[in-house]
């Protein structure tokens, strides 16, 4: 499986699918790709489990700025 | 260690000239006594935040079944006045790429959506360099 390079994670390449994954866990892959979703990071993980080294991202509100 | 800033899409924007926001995003694992997080994840760098402070669903990967056995309740309040009742646990933060395991009093809430790294955190570097021309962020170790 390939292993992954986080120069290659782009999350603006992803932009039209984080719409449908707002406020929820998402797990990436090698590929860039959004290869599973849940409402935790758990959940997230659990449901990628055979796709090899992924990185989680919990997808924030997309209609807002952000000040922590 | 340089991390590219991840630039995500905000649907509103007073200038249509950037209606993506790039934010700093480091991919870490969260280290407990006898768990870690199997695989990293993003957590946003904060230099305006006091502490670390996760959203509570990461408790339960290190062996925290509930985050009220920590120290709390705290307030966290953030920039609207929204406060938040957050407990805070003795753990560890690895940056990927990095062979340590840095100590940090993380704060859980269940009102927290964003994995947030504030000066608590930066504090184990010596540098921590936002680098706004290149969209990317370096953190430089501590000797």
């Amino acid at each position: 499986m390939k292993p992954l390079n986080y120069e290659n994670i782009d999350l603006s390449k992803l932009e039209t699918e984080l719409e449908h994954f707002q406020n929820k866990w998402i797990a990436i892959s090698a590929q860039n790709k959004i290869v599973s979703s849940g409402r935790t990071y758990g959940e997230a993980l659990e449901k990628a489990r055979k796709e090899g080294e992924v990185v989680l991202f919990r997808v924030p509100p997309l209609d807002a700025y952000l000040a922590p | 260690m340089k991390f590219p800033y991840q630039k995500l899409p905000v649907h509103q924007s007073p200038d249509p000239s950037t209606p993506r926001i790039a934010r700093p995003y480091i991919p870490v694992y969260l280290h407990g006594e006898k768990q870690s997080t199997p695989s990293p994840y993003y957590a946003m760098l904060d230099s305006g935040a006091d502490n670390v402070l996760f959203p509570s669903d990461l408790a339960k990967e290190v062996g925290i079944a509930d985050i009220k056995t920590g120290k709390g309740p705290f307030s966290t309040i953030g920039i609207a006045g929204q406060r938040a009742a957050t407990y805070f646990h003795n753990l560890k933060v690895q940056v990927q790429g990095d062979s340590r395991q840095l100590p940090v009093m993380v704060g859980f809430s269940d009102n927290i959506i964003i994995p947030l790294l504030g000066r608590s955190f930066f504090k184990h570097f010596k540098e921590v360099v936002f680098n706004e021309e290149k969209e990317r962020v370096e953190l430089k170790p501590s000797s």
